[in-house]
């Protein structure tokens, strides 16, 4: 909303520099997103172009005499519609139109040129820059362009949605009033109307939607004369960023500026039957708004039609059929107060939002707001247009809406501001916004003027009070009780120390986004069922991510395209999906990315390559910091998509997942030229359960023995299941590690020679030698027997 | 000082002023020259140790023998360190020659964690330390935990400050973490003092200042007698805290359906400390939390009578947050991960 300066003053005496009217504003809770002066340069006047000849040598350039009052100089233009008998803006010699750039005698194309003819632009009236500007008739030459044009500013004001009421000039200006303790000049000159010809005599109004449409007026002028509206007015119009079109239109949007009170304006001729009828379109009706566009309709839209066709869509757009032409002479104004609810479930579904709409859907004022609104638009219409408007004005109010009361306990002010207020206090901030207030001033009861809509509750007229008094001048509070039993944010600790734990592990962490293409999603979990957005932003973001593997893999490649080479990400993030049962699924999962060398080469260390079981030994690491309890990692028969043949399954207590070798058929689709290892954990169960203590065993007494075995085993049998088989023949295996792995030709193909190191100790006495081989003799008889595996020889 | 042994005046101090000084000379000896020119000072036939006991002579007869026992203990001292000196001709010359302490160290891993997650937790330290837990609500919500029972009916024009992706008619992605004020409200009776973290959702036009999602941190406190003046001290002591000791707050009204009171709170740019910055846009200020009073509707809604309980809740926006802090110019590095960014936090 563009608040112009002089405009502000027609309802207030306010003469305070533009940057404090500013702050004031948005101190008020009318945030100024910006302002701006406008003034005509000091030397700028009205000429007048006497004669015009072609430059003799450029065909856009034109001579022209221009007389300036007291003398007529030579001005070389280049504007199109530059004429003799026009009144133009004639920067003289020396005038300063910026900083920068000051007008001078100067040779254009072998012509001297005493001077410039502006455009719009140049003098910060608009952004027009087609042609110069053409002044009215009416300037004196000679003049100075300020004495029309005075010095001016415009405050662009971001309006929340609940201050509906202040979409205008009135209702900004009703807020700098309350500021500033000043008194609202709001009056309205009398309409000079005919003494004989009633307006019921030329337009009868039925309205079928009372719900809809609480209160319709109208009022008619006949025989106006349609051409451009007057200066003062375009140049308000103009910088309160409205294009003037003709001199009823811009009555209209002149009012809705004024009052906040959107208007329509009809050309009578063109209405049916000399009738309005309000009612509901018809399910699918077709009808042509004044954008020339054809809007398909629902029985819940509000159509204004005349005694065969609608000729407005109510509150939001006026029909083809119906406006204003060049050569209209007879105007019904129409002036309403649609339901909000109404207006915006069209203007949302039709995706149709005007300067109108707008302000029904936050509310217009239906009492006085509206009638001065109508009968000024009709006065200034005689005024511009002519005509004669006719007696009286239609008006449909069958239930007039109340006031709302609402009382308000200065006690309960104070309680909720922290702040103590006097009854009288509360009842002056309130009287200055023009709520009238009894006098009882325990409990002061409230008459809420029908334009403030949004004052519906007690809590509402609190932050009136609180607003006017100023924030900033509400003590702060040094203490607060807080409670001694306050949960401790278990999941926080959890996450904290999993993200610690891998960025340890030499990972960066990453945050991506939580939509993926249908493409993507399909071509990783073919398995699971997706969750659609309605209403994607695009294409590549149709679907919530099943797995973070897909823009985590984006990320590398992202990376990778960078030079960036050697990554390990992990992120945390959500999974979506359905579940069997059609439930939203929303899973808590840790994506980790391993890609190139994990260890770079440098002057004294081996590269080491990021491959499944550095992987795994990262995974395996921030468990044990965790206190996660062991992981088993299971071989994957089953193919996937994502990975290749180097896959597993992992398993723990509270956690579980997959990991593997990402597939060729994934890294092309990324685009990819390179290994890339993922691991994917879906840790909400972990991070929610309940912290574990840790153990403490007492430390050994005794030695331990230490036995190396070195079994050769089919290459289908998991070196896991073999540990945990060794480590269950005695209670004082201590712990089993296979620590070296052998194939080759003295194996034979389909085979591995593991070497298991033994630790064998017991925690009342040091082993004897026969102890310690009898454990040995039974590993070996038990694997033999259960696995029929043998010691290599 | 002079350690002259001849000097008539010797004690048992001066042996003790000597050993220091020999052992000063011993560790500085580099190289083979240093050795031998230590060992003829001290060890030599006419070395000041030697010397000592010739010495002996001119001391008190009473305090000979302690001062005998003592010299002779230094001489032995000296001559075994020299002898187990781990140097050999040229070997620390040559030793000293290959060792450069200026070649990289054994290249330890870094990983990093990302700034929003670090903005993000410092936020929340400085909350739990006031008091406060942290509550968690799910990214796909219902329209009615999202907008109505936060006060913002179907065809309010607030719903025009957040635009939505919905999953359905009535299922959405949540377009802030308000909703999660609901559902701790539901779940347990005040006092509740909670900050609700997380990820919401907008369906805007990608561009330098905006994503198609963010991370907010909310917060709520509602009890008997919880009021605005509250409000403004917790959110000015997290500021003094998050920022900078001094800073100040600035308040002005805003507009939020769930809160009646609404305000917007500016805090004094760090970076400029309120003289006018490009970071601040020359104001001084910067924009940095929406909060108000927890609207009474909001509070029946959860049941939650609001005569006897009131209630503030803020919201923060991380990456605003850290886009100020680090003076990140594009919002769409955060979800880029370029690691060349990663790397700097
Ligand atoms: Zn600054």
């Amino acid at each position: 909303m563009k608040i112009v300066y002089s405009w502000l003053k027609d309802f207030v005496d306010i003469n305070v520099p533009v940057e404090e009217l500013a702050d004031a504003l948005t101190a008020a809770g009318l945030e100024v997103a910006s302002f701006d002066s406008y003034k005509i340069p000091a030397g700028v006047i009205v000429g007048k172009v006497l004669e015009t000849e072609k430059h003799p040598n450029a065909d856009k350039l034109t001579l022209c005499k221009v007389d300036s009052g007291s003398e007529v100089l030579n001005i070389v233009c280049g504007a199109p519609n530059v004429r003799a008998d026009i009144k133009v803006a004639l920067a003289t010699i020396g005038t300063a139109i910026t900083p920068d750039f000051v007008i001078k005698k100067s040779k254009i194309r072998g012509t001297e040129s005493f001077g410039m003819l502006c455009s719009e632009r140049e003098l910060g009236l608009s952004d027009d820059h087609d042609g110069i500007i053409e002044l009215p008739e009416s300037f004196r030459t000679g003049d100075a362009l300020s004495v029309y044009y005075p010095d001016d500013a415009v405050i662009e004001i971001e309006i929340t949605p609940d201050r509906g009421d202040c979409l205008s000039m009135i209702g900004v200006a009703r807020e700098v009033t309350a500021r500033y303790g000043l008194p609202l000049k709001n009056t309205v000159p009398p309409v000079i109307e005919s003494e004989t010809e009633q307006v019921e005599s030329f337009i009868n109004v039925e309205n079928e939607a009372p719900q809809q449409c609480p209160r319709y007026c109208g009022k008619f002028i006949k025989g106006v004369k349609i051409q451009p509206s007057p200066y003062w007015m375009q140049r308000r119009l103009k910088l309160a960023g409205v294009r003037p079109i003709n001199n009823v239109v811009d009555v209209t949007n002149y009012i809705l500026l004024h009052f906040g009170q959107p208007m329509h304006s009809f050309d009578y001729s063109r209405i049916e039957g000399k009738k309005i009828v309000i009612r509901h379109a018809e399910n699918n009706q077709i009808f042509k708004t004044l954008d020339d566009s054809e809007r398909k309709l629902l029985s819940s839209d509000l159509l204004i039609c005349d005694s065969a066709k609608p000729v407005a869509l109510a509150g939001i757009m006026g029909g083809a059929d119906s406006q204003i032409l060049d050569t209209t002479t007879d105007v019904f104004l129409e002036c309403a107060f649609f339901d909000p609810v109404t207006v915006r479930k069209t203007s949302k579904r039709l995706g149709l939002s005007t300067d109108s709409s707008y302000r029904f859907e936050r509310g217009v004022d239906p009492d006085s707001g509206l009638i001065s609104a109508v009968e000024y638009a009709a006065e200034l219409i005689r005024q511009t247009a002519g005509g004669t408007v006719a007696k009286g004005r239609i008006d449909r109010y069958p239930s007039p809406l109340e006031p709302r009361m609402i009382t308000i306990r200065p006690g309960r002010a104070s309680k909720i501001l922290g702040m103590h207020f006097k009854g009288e206090q509360v009842r002056s901030f309130l009287v200055s916004l023009g709520i009238k207030c009894s006098d009882n001033l325990e409990a002061i009861e409230c008459t809420i003027p029908l334009f403030r809509h949004d004052l519906a509750i007690e809590e509402d007229l609190i932050e009136e009070v609180g607003r006017l008094y100023g924030y900033d001048n509400i003590i702060p509070a040094e203490m607060a009780s807080i409670s001694l039993n306050t949960p401790l944010p278990q999941v926080e600790n959890m996450t904290d120390t999993i993200r610690k734990a891998l960025a340890f592990s030499g990972l960066r962490e990453i945050i991506t986004n939580s939509m993926i293409s249908q493409k993507m999603q399909q071509l990783l979990t073919p398995e699971k069922k997706p969750v659609a957005i309605l209403n994607p932003l695009n294409p590549d973001m149709a679907l919530m991510q099943t797995t973070l593997s897909g823009n985590m893999l984006g990320v590398l490649s992202y990376n990778l395209n960078h030079k960036n080479s050697n990554n390990r990400y992990f992120e945390i993030g959500k999974a979506f999906e359905y579940s069997s049962s059609g439930e939203y699924r929303e899973r808590t999962v840790l994506g980790i990315l391993v890609q190139g060398d994990y260890y770079e080469k440098t002057w004294n260390v081996v590269s080491v390559q990021s491959e499944f079981y550095v992987l795994k030994g990262i995974i395996e690491a921030f468990c044990v910091h965790i206190g996660a309890g062991s992981l088993t990692f299971t071989k994957q028969d089953t193919m996937s998509v994502m990975f290749n043949c180097e896959q597993a399954r992992i398993m723990g207590e509270n956690i579980s997942g997959f990991m593997g070798r990402v597939s060729d058929k994934v890294s092309e689709a990324f685009d990819l030229k390179t290994t890339v290892f993922y691991a994917e954990l879906d840790i909400t169960d972990l991070i929610n359960a309940p912290s574990q203590l840790k153990h403490y065993h007492s430390l050994p007494k005794f030695p331990a023995a230490e036995r190396d075995f070195s079994f050769v085993l089919p290459d289908q049998l998991s070196v896991s299941l073999i540990s945990d088989e060794i480590f269950s023949i005695s209670p004082l295996i201590e712990s089993v590690y296979p620590f070296d792995v052998y194939r080759g030709e003295k194996i034979g193909s389909g085979q591995k020679s593991v070497t298991f190191s033994v630790k064998i100790r017991s925690a009342e006495k040091t082993l004897t030698d026969k102890e310690t081989e009898t454990i040995c003799s039974s590993i070996i008889k038990r694997l033999q027997e259960k696995y029929n595996i043998t010691l290599r020889t | 000082m002079t350690s002259d042994p001849k000097s008539p005046s010797l004690s048992l101090d001066d042996l003790d002023r000597l050993r220091n000084e020999a052992e000063s000379e011993f560790s500085s000896i580099k190289n083979d020259a240093d050795a031998e020119t230590f060992r003829i000072k001290y060890l030599g036939k006419k070395g000041i140790l030697r010397e000592l006991v010739k010495a002996v002579r001119d001391i008190p007869a009473e305090s000979r023998p302690a001062f005998g026992s003592k010299a002779n203990e230094l001489r032995v001292h000296f001559e075994t360190r020299f002898e187990e000196a781990p140097w050999k001709a040229g070997a620390i010359e040559a030793e000293s020659a290959s060792f450069d302490p200026g070649l990289p160290g054994f290249p330890i891993l870094q990983g990093s964690l990302h700034p929003l997650t670090q903005i993000r937790n410092q936020i929340r330290d400085i909350f739990l330390s006031m008091g406060f837990t942290v509550s968690y609500g799910p990214e796909i919500e219902t329209d009615y935990y999202n907008f109505e029972a936060l006060n913002t009916p179907k065809h309010h024009p607030a719903r025009d400050m957040q635009d939505t992706f919905y999953i359905t008619e009535n299922h959405l992605l949540r377009t802030h973490t308000s909703p999660v004020q609901i559902r701790v409200m539901e779940s347990m009776k005040p006092p509740i003092r909670s900050i609700m973290p997380g990820r919401v959702y907008r369906n805007e036009e990608i561009s330098s200042r905006s994503y198609c999602l963010f991370h907010q941190i909310e917060g709520l406190y509602v009890d008997e007698n919880v009021s605005f003046a509250d409000l403004k001290g917790t959110l000015l002591a997290f500021s003094r805290r998050f920022f900078d000791e001094k800073t100040k707050i600035k308040i002005r009204p805003s507009f939020f359906p769930f809160t009646e009171p609404s305000v917007e709170i500016d805090v004094e740019c760090f970076l400029c400390k309120g003289s006018g910055c490009s970071l601040c846009k020359h104001s001084g200020w910067l924009e940095v939390l929406g909060a108000g009073m927890v609207h009474p509707n909001v509070l029946r809604n959860c049941g939650v009578d609001p005569e006897i309980y009131s209630g503030f809740a803020f919201g923060i926006g991380i990456e605003r947050i850290a886009l100020l802090k680090y003076g990140i110019e594009d919002i769409r590095l955060f979800y880029e991960n370029d690691v060349r960014f990663l790397k700097q936090f």
